[in-house]
């Protein structure tokens, strides 16, 4: 029988580096990735063998059949998919770790594309918000609460994208 | 076109872009690239697929390349003439400093 594990775990847009250095960490202890949920927060493990396999995160608000036969012709198998652009793949190796993204500004024009589908919903957001407040009567504090927890968490996440898009930049110029 | 426009917006080029364009002197895709820029670098550029599919939008949403035909849903790249005008430029630079160094240190060891 196969032993399988089910893992959670947290990671948000701005640091795809971590969920991915961590299902690289489950591969190289036998715990072989087979399924992840449409959020990509559960992820399904069954234990076979060791091997090593690095995965990537990329996000592409639209594609064309160009960019999946470019990155399967390379040897990437797409593992999943989700809402707005979301790609994990993945590829074997042996010595020379793969990457998708063969330099800096790669990653940061990933990072950009992430901030700007933000923009719209953000906005509406604010709009919604600026809304209550002008018709405000009782009753929709607790929305009133919502919009501003959610105003802060889009806000925290810009700030994310662009500390480590600043991060980058400062890369190159070492 | 006007070349010191061309210069302005192309020049220098980024590795990765200087070979692809090279590359393109043939119609390829965007995988025949990267095996193509391996061989002619002897393995010292590798062009990751992510980047190779960003570099060629945008090059060519600068229509620096063009795109005729479909082969099983892969793009066939070429340059355009636009292109080969920024390539040659970009050549003539990379001649340049080369010369300049050259005449610089008293010629290569």
């Amino acid at each position: 029988m196969k032993t399988i594990k089910t893992k959670w775990f947290w990671w948000w847009g701005w640091n795809p580096q971590k969920v991915e250095d961590w299902l690289e960490e489950m591969e190289s202890y036998g715990w072989n990735l087979y399924q992840v949920d449409m959020w990509g927060l559960r992820f399904k493990f069954t234990k076979e063998q060791t091997q090593s396999i690095r995965y990537c995160v990329d996000f592409q608000s639209k594609v064309d059949g160009n960019y999946l036969s470019i990155l399967k012709d390379d040897g990437w198998k797409m593992v999943w998919s989700g809402a707005g652009g979301w790609y994990l793949w993945k590829k074997p190796y042996e010595e020379k770790r793969p990457d998708i993204f063969s330099d800096t500004d790669s990653l940061i024009e990933r990072n950009n594309r992430l901030s700007k589908i933000l923009v719209p919903f953000f906005l509406l957001i604010i709009a919604i918000f600026i809304f209550l407040l002008i018709n405000r009567d009782h009753g929709n504090e607790f929305l009133i609460g919502l919009y501003i927890v959610l105003i802060s968490f889009y806000g925290f996440l810009f700030y994310q994208l662009q500390k480590y898009n600043e991060k980058l930049k400062n890369d190159i110029k070492e | 076109m006007d070349t010191d426009i061309l210069k302005k917006n192309y020049l220098p080029m980024t590795e990765t872009a200087y070979y692809i364009l090279l590359s393109l002197y043939e119609d390829r895709h965007g995988y025949g690239i990267m095996q193509h820029v391996e061989n002619i670098t002897e393995g010292r550029i590798n062009i990751g697929a992510g980047t190779m599919y960003g570099t060629l939008s945008k090059l060519e949403k600068e229509n620096l390349i063009i795109h005729e035909k479909e082969i099983d849903r892969k793009k066939i790249y070429k340059l355009s003439e636009k292109g080969q005008k920024v390539l040659i430029l970009e050549l003539e630079r990379l001649e340049k400093l080369l010369n300049d160094g050259k005449v610089e240190i008293g010629g290569l060891k």
